[in-house]
C-alpha cells in the first residue's frame, strides 16, 4: 500500500512549482545575435546565432529566407584574427526555425556552424561582430567552448531591472588546443527555444485575429487548461484549502464546494481589479493596489486560521459540528483562495477592453477562473483522500487527533506569511 | 480552557512574527531618507556629469543600485535614465524598466517628487494621457515649484484637447525655469497657434540650452527643421537637419525629420535613402507608410507593397502589447485607401482617447474620406480651430469643402497647404494641385 | 447559502457591467507607439550650471582680490563635435555683497557670442562683453574681448598656453578678466564620499580615493580686482555668489520684451546638492540670498547628520537639529571666532574678510580654518581647500566640540594650480585625453 504515500510528496511539489515563462523579453523589432568562438581539436570554429524577433522576421519571410546566404553574410561580417592574422570563416552547417512569438506572429531563429583557421598552440584571437552593426538588439559574444552566455545562447534574456541589453561587439582572448568536440546544432525541439516562451498561453488567446466558434470553442477549452495549470503556481491557496479540507472531515462534496466559490471570487476579483484599474486610474494608481490586496488577503487567512482553530478547539471532543459556522469558514476559505486576481486574467481582461472583445474576454476569464477551481478542488480532494487513507493506519491515531489544530494553525502560519510579504 | 490558551498563544505568536519580521515595516522618514544620502550625494555631483552620455550614467547607477537597492536618489535617476535611453533609442524595454524603478522609488517613498513625475512621462510616452495628468497633477502637489510638473501637466492638456489648460502649464514652466524642455514646449504652442516665426525663435532658444546634451541637442535642431520646412523654408531646414544628423548621426527621429526635407525639395532618392535608415533602427507605422509612399513614388510598387503589408504586423504587435495606435493606423488606411469603413472606427477610437486637433483631422479625414463629406467638415474646421498653420490639416479641409461643393473655399484651402509647402505630401499634393486648376 | 449564490451572483454581474461601461484608454503598454509630440524633459542644462565658486585674496597679489565661477560640469574635453562653450542665450552673473544685506552692491554680468564660423570645425572662441552695475548704474566695462579657444589638440589648437594667455585682458577700472575653458579644479572621489575604511582604522582620512573630477574641463570667467572695490572700511567682509539666467518665453507674446529668470545660483559649495531637498531645488535656484530665511530649516537641521547618525553611531551621537553652527557659517558668517560675520540677515554667499593675508604657499592647509589656516574655507574659498572633506567635519560638529577625521580621501586636484592669474590650470586637450589617463599636452 505504498500509493497514499506517494500522493502526498505530488500535493507538496504543486505546491512549489514555479508559474510558467513569461513574456517577451526584448522589442519586437530587434535583431539580436550571439557568437561563440571557440577551438575543437586544432581548429578554430564560430557558432553563431542570429535572432530575429517579429518584424525583422516578417520582412525577411517576405524576401525569402535563403539560410546559406544568410549565412554567407554572417561569416563576411565577422572579422576574427588568430595571432594577428585576419581569419577566413566557412559556414560549414546551418539550422533554421521560426519559433512563435507575440500576437501569432514568428520570430526567427538561424544557428550557423563556421569553421576557421587551425589553431596549434596557445594564440592571442581578437572577435569583432559588424553584423547588423546599426540595429537594435542583444549583441553578445563568448570565447571558449564553456565559457557562460549571459542570454544562453539568444534563448533566455535576463530580465532584471538593473541589466542593460548586452552591446558587446568586440573581444579577445587567447585560446588553445583542446579535446572538445566539434560544436553541434541545437536540433528539434531545442531549436524552436522553449523556453523563451512569447507570451503565456492564456494570454495569447484574446489576440488572435479570426474569431470563429470553433475558434472560441477551443479558446475557452485552452483557457480552462490554463487555469488548471496556473493553479500548480505558487499561491491560490492551495496550503490552505488543503490544510482545511485535511483538518476537518473533509467531503468531495466540501471539495466541489469550495471549488466553486474559489471560481466566482476569483473571476469577480479579477472583474473588480480591472473596473478599479480602468475607471479609478485617475485617482488611484494601480499597481499600488497589490500590496494593499495581498495585505487584505493575507489578514483575512489570519483570520479564518483563528477562527477554525477557535471552532476546532473548542468542539474538540464532540462529534456535531456547527455546520453553519463550518459553512461560513468553508467560505471564508474558498473567497481567500480566490481572492488575489492572477496578474495574467488582469492582462487578459484589459487587452480585451483595448480590442474590444469585452464579451470574449469575459468568456475567456471565467473558464480560467474555472480552471483554476477545478485543479484547486482536484488537490483538495487529494488531500481529502490522503487523509483518509491515513486514518486508516493505527498508528497515526494521535496525530489524526491533532490535525484540525495542527492544521488550522498551518492556515494561520500561511496566513501570517502572505502578510508579511505583503508589507514588505 | 487549554483552547483558549492555545488560541491566545497562536493570536500572540502569530502578532509576535508580525512584528519580529517587522524590519519589513518602513523606517521614519528621517532615517530612511538619509539611507541612501551618501550615493545621493555622490549621485548629484554624478549627474552633472552623465551630461550626453547616457549609457556611462546607466551603468553606473545599476552598479550603485546593486551595491544598494534601497537608494530612492538612485532609482529615480535610473529611472529618468532608462527612459532617456528609449528616447535615444526607441527601445521600448527601456520603458519596462523605467516603470520597475520607478515603481520601487515609489514604494520607498510614496512621495518621490521624481518618481511621480517620472512616471506621468511614461505614461505619456504610452498614451495613457488621463493617467499621465492625474501623475502630473499629484506631482505638482508634491512640489507646485518644480518647473518639470508642469511639462507633464502640459503634454497631457494638449493631447486631450485643453489647450487653453496646456499653455497656461507651458507658460509657468518656462517662468519658473527656461532650458530646453520648456522652452522646446513653448515653441510648440506657439506652433499650434499658428505663430510660426515665433515658434522658430523659441525653438533656437531651445537648441541653445540643449548643448552638451547630445540627444536635446539633436532633437532641437530637427524640430525646428520640420518648423522650417513646413513654412517654405526647405533649404533652411536642410541646414537644421544636416547639423542634427552630425551631433547625431544614427538619430531616428533626425533620419526621418532629413527624409521629409529632402523630399520637400524634390529628392526622392536621397529621401528614400534616409528613410530605409530611420525604419531600420524603428519601424513606426508612420516611418514604414512613408517609405512605403516614397517606394511607390519612385516606382518601385513591389517594395511599397512589402512596406504597407508592415503596418497591419506592427498593429497586431502593439494589440499585442495592450498599446492602441489607432489615430497612426487610421491615418494610413484612410491615405491608403485600405477598408475605410474599418479606418473609421479607429479613427472614432483614436479620437475618444485623444481628443486633440490631431484627433479631430484624423477623424475628420476618414469621415471624408468615406464620403461623409457633411460630418466631416466641421471636425476638419476644429483641427484647425487653434490657427495652425499646417499644411495637411488645410489640405484635408479643402478636400472636405471641395467634397461637400464648396469649389471656392476648396481652392483656398488648397492654395493654402501648397504655399506653405509645395510638396507637403507625396500622395496629396498632386491632388491639391489638380484641384487648384478646378 | 441560497441568499449567498444570489448575491455573489450579483456582484458578479456588477463587476462585469462596471468593466464594460469604464472602457477608457487602454490598458498596460510597452512601446512609444506614435506621433504626438515627445519634446525632452529631463535634460540637463550643463551651460547654464553653476559648478564652483571661489574667492580669495590673490597670493601673489595681495592689494588684490580673485573671484572665480565655474560653469558647465563634467567637460569631456574629447566631447566633439559637441564642444562646450558659455551659452549666447544665457547670461552669467558674479555679485558681491559689501554691507551684508543679502543684496548685491556690486553685479557683473556677461553675455558671450559665437564668433562667426562653423562651431564643427573646432572654432570654439567666443566673443564677450562684461557690464558692472554699482549704486543701480550699469556700465559696459569691457565688450569684443575674446575667449581663447577649447583645448582641442595639437593641430587645432597647438602651443596652447600662449593661446590661453592671450585671454588674460585688463579692463580700464583696474580689472584683470579671464573667461574660457579651464581644468576643472574641483576634486572628490564622489563615488566614496564618505572614507569608511579610514574612520574603521580611527586614522582619518588618509588618501586612497580617486578623483572622479580628473581630467576634465570647466568654462572659467575669473576677476581680478582691486581690494578697495570690494572693501567696505569696517569689517573688510564682502559676500559673493555667482548665477546664471536665461530668457523667459510665454506662449502668446513672441516679441515681449526679454525678461530674464535665474536658472542657477551659487555661493557656498555643495548646498544645493547636499542641503537643499528634491522639491525645493528649483526654487532655490530662482532665489536671491536676501530671501534664504526661508530655507534656514534645512541648514539647522542637516540631513547629512542624520546620514553621519546611520554610517558612523559609534562616533555619535550627532546634532541633528537647531544647528546654529551652521546657520553661522553659511548664512551669516562666524563671529566667534571672529572671521566673517556680516551681520544678521541670512544669505548664502561665500564670505571674504579681505584684511587676512594670504597663507605662504608651504603653510597652506586644505581643511582652511579648521585645520588652523584663516585664509582658507570658509573664509573665501581657496582652489586648494578641501570643501568635502571641511563640509564632512564640519556638518559632524567640528565647530561644537564634535571633532572627527572624516573625509573622501582625495586631497588634491590631480593637476597644480597655476601661481599667477587666473590660477586655475589650463585644460586637458581633448586630443590625448581619455577620462582614464589623462596626459597634459605641453604645448
Amino acid at each position: 500500500m505504498r500509493r497514499p504515500l506517494l500522493l502526498l510528496p505530488a500535493v507538496l511539489a504543486a505546491l512549489v512549482l514555479p508559474a510558467a515563462a513569461g513574456a517577451h523579453p526584448l522589442g519586437n523589432f530587434t535583431i539580436n545575435h550571439f557568437a561563440r568562438v571557440e577551438v575543437a581539436g586544432h581548429r578554430l570554429y564560430v557558432r553563431y546565432v542570429l535572432d530575429l524577433a517579429e518584424i525583422p522576421t516578417y520582412q525577411a519571410r517576405q524576401q525569402g529566407v535563403d539560410p546559406g546566404s544568410y549565412a554567407r553574410r554572417i561569416a563576411s561580417g565577422l572579422h576574427v584574427t588568430v595571432a594577428g592574422r585576419p581569419a577566413a570563416l566557412v559556414p560549414v552547417r546551418h539550422a533554421l526555425a521560426f519559433p512563435p512569438g507575440v500576437a501569432g506572429l514568428h520570430t526567427m531563429r538561424l544557428e550557423v556552424i563556421l569553421r576557421g583557421p587551425a589553431v596549434r598552440s596557445d594564440e592571442r584571437v581578437t572577435v569583432h561582430d559588424d553584423n547588423y552593426a546599426g540595429r537594435l538588439g542583444w549583441k553578445e559574444i563568448v570565447l571558449g567552448a564553456t565559457a557562460p552566455s549571459a542570454s544562453d545562447e539568444l534563448r533566455a534574456y535576463p530580465k532584471s531591472l538593473l541589466s542593460s541589453p548586452l552591446d558587446v561587439t568586440s573581444a579577445a582572448a587567447t585560446l588553445a588546443p583542446t579535446g572538445a568536440a566539434v560544436p553541434q546544432l541545437t536540433s528539434g525541439a531545442a531549436l524552436e527555444a522553449p523556453d523563451r516562451v512569447a507570451d503565456s498561453g492564456f494570454t495569447r488567446l484574446i489576440g488572435r485575429r479570426h474569431l470563429s466558434a470553433l475558434v472560441i470553442l477551443a479558446s475557452l477549452a485552452a483557457a480552462l487548461f490554463w487555469g488548471a495549470a496556473h493553479a500548480l503556481s505558487p499561491g491560490h491557496g492551495k496550503t490552505i484549502v488543503a490544510a482545511y479540507l485535511v483538518g476537518k472531515r473533509g467531503s468531495a462534496k466540501d471539495a466541489a464546494a469550495l471549488g466553486a466559490i474559489v471560481t466566482a471570487t476569483h473571476t469577480i476579483g479579477v472583474f473588480a481589479l480591472g473596473l478599479v484599474t480602468l475607471g479609478l486610474s485617475q485617482w488611484i494608481v494601480p499597481d499600488r493596489l497589490y500590496p494593499w490586496i495581498n495585505l487584505t488577503a493575507g489578514l483575512m487567512v489570519v483570520g479564518i486560521g483563528i477562527g477554525v482553530l477557535r471552532s476546532r478547539s473548542r468542539h474538540r471532543h464532540h462529534h456535531d459540528h456547527d455546520h453553519h459556522h463550518e459553512h461560513r469558514s468553508l467560505l471564508a476559505v474558498g473567497v481567500s483562495g480566490g481572492l488575489l486576481p492572477c496578474p495574467s486574467a488582469l492582462v487578459v481582461l484589459l487587452a480585451a477592453i483595448s480590442l474590444h472583445r469585452v464579451g470574449y474576454g469575459l468568456l475567456l476569464i471565467v473558464a480560467f477562473s474555472l480552471g483554476l477551481a477545478l485543479s484547486i478542488t482536484g488537490l483538495g480532494l487529494v488531500a481529502v483522500t490522503a487523509k483518509r487513507v491515513f486514518a486508516r493506519r493505527s498508528f497515526e491515531g494521535a496525530l489524526l487527533r491533532a490535525l484540525p489544530v495542527a492544521s488550522a494553525l498551518v492556515i494561520i502560519v500561511a496566513g501570517v506569511a502572505m502578510t508579511v510579504r505583503a508589507v514588505h | 480552557m487549554t483552547g483558549r490558551l492555545i488560541l491566545a498563544g497562536t493570536a500572540a505568536a502569530a502578532a509576535a512574527a508580525v512584528l519580529a519580521l517587522g524590519g519589513v515595516w518602513r523606517s521614519s522618514p528621517a532615517a530612511g531618507a538619509g539611507d541612501g544620502l551618501p550615493a545621493a550625494v555622490a549621485a548629484e555631483l554624478q549627474k552633472g556629469f552623465a551630461a550626453g552620455d547616457t549609457v556611462a550614467e546607466i551603468t553606473g547607477l545599476q552598479a550603485e543600485l546593486r551595491a544598494d537597492p534601497h537608494n530612492a536618489k538612485a532609482l529615480d535617476t535610473l529611472g529618468l535614465a532608462y527612459q532617456q535611453r528609449a528616447r535615444e533609442t526607441a527601445d521600448p524595454t527601456y520603458y519596462t524598466k523605467a516603470d520597475g524603478i520607478l515603481h520601487e522609488a515609489l514604494q520607498l517613498d510614496p512621495h518621490d517628487l521624481i518618481a511621480t513625475a517620472g512616471l506621468g512621462q511614461l505614461a505619456l510616452s504610452r498614451h495613457q494621457f488621463r493617467h499621465a495628468l492625474a501623475l502630473g497633477l499629484r506631482a505638482k502637489r508634491i512640489s507646485p515649484t518644480t518647473a518639470g510638473v508642469y511639462g507633464v501637466i502640459g503634454d497631457a492638456e494638449v493631447e486631450l484637447g485643453r489647450y487653453r489648460q496646456a499653455f497656461a502649464a507651458f507658460d509657468r514652466m518656462n517662468a519658473i525655469k527656461p532650458d530646453v524642455a520648456s522652452y522646446a514646449r513653448v515653441s510648440y504652442a506657439r506652433e499650434l497657434l499658428g505663430h510660426t516665426r515665433a515658434a522658430e525663435r523659441a525653438m533656437a532658444l531651445a537648441a541653445s540650452a540643449a548643448v552638451g546634451e547630445r540627444e536635446a541637442s539633436a532633437w532641437t535642431r530637427a524640430q525646428l527643421g520640420l518648423l522650417l520646412l513646413n513654412s517654405g523654408h526647405a533649404h533652411a531646414a536642410r541646414t537644421q537637419l544636416e547639423d542634427a544628423l552630425q551631433l547625431d548621426p544614427d538619430y531616428y527621429f533626425a533620419l526621418d525629420g532629413m527624409a521629409q526635407v529632402t523630399a520637400g525639395l524634390g529628392h526622392l532618392r536621397t529621401a528614400r535613402a534616409y528613410e530605409q535608415r530611420a525604419v531600420a533602427k524603428v519601424p513606426l507605422p508612420q516611418y514604414v507608410g512613408y517609405l512605403g509612399d516614397l517606394d511607390a513614388a519612385l516606382g518601385d510598387r513591389a517594395a511599397a507593397q512589402r512596406e504597407y503589408a508592415l503596418i497591419p504586423v506592427i498593429q497586431r504587435l502593439l494589440a499585442a502589447h495592450g498599446v492602441r495606435n489607432d489615430l497612426d493606423i487610421a491615418l494610413f488606411e484612410v491615405d491608403h485607401g485600405i477598408d475605410l469603413p474599418h479606418a473609421l472606427v479607429l479613427a472614432r477610437r483614436g479620437h475618444a482617447e485623444r481628443p486633440s486637433v490631431t484627433g479631430d483631422d484624423v477623424l475628420g479625414w476618414a469621415l471624408a474620406r468615406n464620403g461623409r463629406c457633411a460630418e466631416a467638415l466641421p471636425w476638419a474646421r476644429r483641427a484647425l480651430r487653434l490657427g495652425t498653420r499646417d499644411p495637411l490639416k488645410l489640405f484635408h479641409l479643402g478636400y472636405a469643402e471641395s467634397c461637400v461643393g464648396n469649389r471656392k473655399a476648396a481652392r483656398a484651402f488648397y492654395g493654402g497647404a501648397l504655399a506653405l509647402n509645395p510638396r507637403f505630401s507625396i500622395l496629396w499634393a498632386p491632388v491639391a494641385r489638380k484641384g487648384l486648376l478646378r | 447559502m441560497r441568499k449567498l449564490a444570489l448575491g455573489l451572483l450579483v456582484a458578479a454581474v456588477a463587476a462585469v457591467l462596471g468593466v464594460v461601461v469604464a472602457t477608457r484608454d487602454g490598458g498596460p503598454g510597452t512601446a512609444n507607439a506614435s506621433s504626438h509630440r515627445e519634446a525632452p524633459l529631463i535634460a540637463q542644462d550643463p551651460t547654464a550650471d553653476n559648478t564652483d565658486l571661489y574667492a580669495f585674496v590673490s597670493p601673489d597679489k595681495p592689494s588684490t582680490a580673485t573671484i572665480i565661477s565655474n560653469w558647465i560640469p563634467g567637460e569631456d574635453p574629447a566631447a566633439g563635435p559637441n564642444y562646450f562653450t558659455f551659452s549666447p542665450t544665457a547670461r552669467y552673473d558674479i555679485y558681491a555683497d559689501t554691507n551684508g544685506d543679502g543684496r548685491p552692491d556690486i553685479t557683473w554680468q556677461f553675455r558671450f557670442k559665437d564668433l562667426p564660423s562653423q562651431l564643427f570645425l573646432g572654432n570654439t572662441q567666443q566673443s564677450y562683453t562684461a557690464t558692472k552695475i554699482e549704486h543701480g548704474k550699469a556700465s559696459v566695462i569691457g565688450s569684443g574681448l575674446l575667449t581663447p579657444p577649447d583645448n582641442i589638440g595639437p593641430r587645432s589648437t597647438p602651443n596652447y598656453s600662449a593661446l590661453a594667455a592671450k585671454g588674460i585682458h585688463t579692463l580700464q577700472d583696474g580689472t584683470t578678466i579671464f573667461a574660457g575653458q579651464r581644468d576643472d579644479p574641483f576634486f572628490a572621489d564622489v563615488g566614496a564620499i564618505f572614507d569608511l575604511v579610514a574612520i574603521r582604522h580611527g586614522t582619518g582620512a588618509t588618501g586612497g580615493g580617486k578623483d572622479f573630477l580628473a581630467g576634465y574641463g570647466v568654462h572659467s570667467i575669473a576677476l581680478q580686482v582691486p581690494k578697495s572695490m570690494l572693501d567696505n572700511g569696517t569689517n573688510h567682509v564682502v559676500g559673493v555668489w555667482t548665477a546664471t539666467d536665461r530668457q523667459r518665453v510665454t506662449v502668446h507674446n513672441g516679441k515681449a520684451r526679454t525678461q530674464w529668470v535665474q536658472v542657477s545660483r551659487l555661493g557656498n559649495p555643495l548646498i544645493n546638492e547636499v542641503i537643499i531637498p528634491t522639491t525645493k531645488k528649483d526654487y532655490w535656484n530662482s532665489q536671491s540670498p536676501a530671501h534664504d530665511k526661508q530655507f534656514a530649516q534645512y541648514y539647522s537641521s542637516p540631513i547629512l547628520a542624520a546620514v553621519l547618525q546611520k554610517l558612523y553611531p559609534q562616533f555619535g551621537p550627532y546634532k541633528q537639529t537647531g544647528r546654529t553652527d551652521l546657520t553661522s557659517v553659511l548664512l551669516t558668517g562666524l563671529a566667534t571666532p571672529k572671521l566673517n560675520y556680516t551681520g544678521a540677515t541670512l544669505a548664502d554667499e561665500l564670505r571674504l574678510n579681505l584684511s587676512i593675508p594670504p597663507t605662504p604657499a608651504a603653510k597652506e592647509n586644505r581643511l582652511g580654518v579648521i585645520g588652523g589656516d584663516l585664509a582658507g574655507y570658509p573664509n573665501g574659498r581657496r582652489l586648494i581647500d578641501d570643501v568635502v572633506d571641511i563640509d564632512e567635519r564640519v556638518v559632524a560638529g567640528e565647530l561644537i566640540g564634535h571633532k572627527l577625521p572624516l573625509g573622501d580621501g582625495v586631497d588634491a586636484n590631480d593637476v597644480p594650480n597655476l601661481a599667477s592669474f587666473p590660477y586655475v590650470a589650463a585644460p586637458f586637450s581633448g586630443f590625448e585625453n581619455t577620462k582614464s589617463q589623462a596626459t597634459k599636452t605641453t604645448g
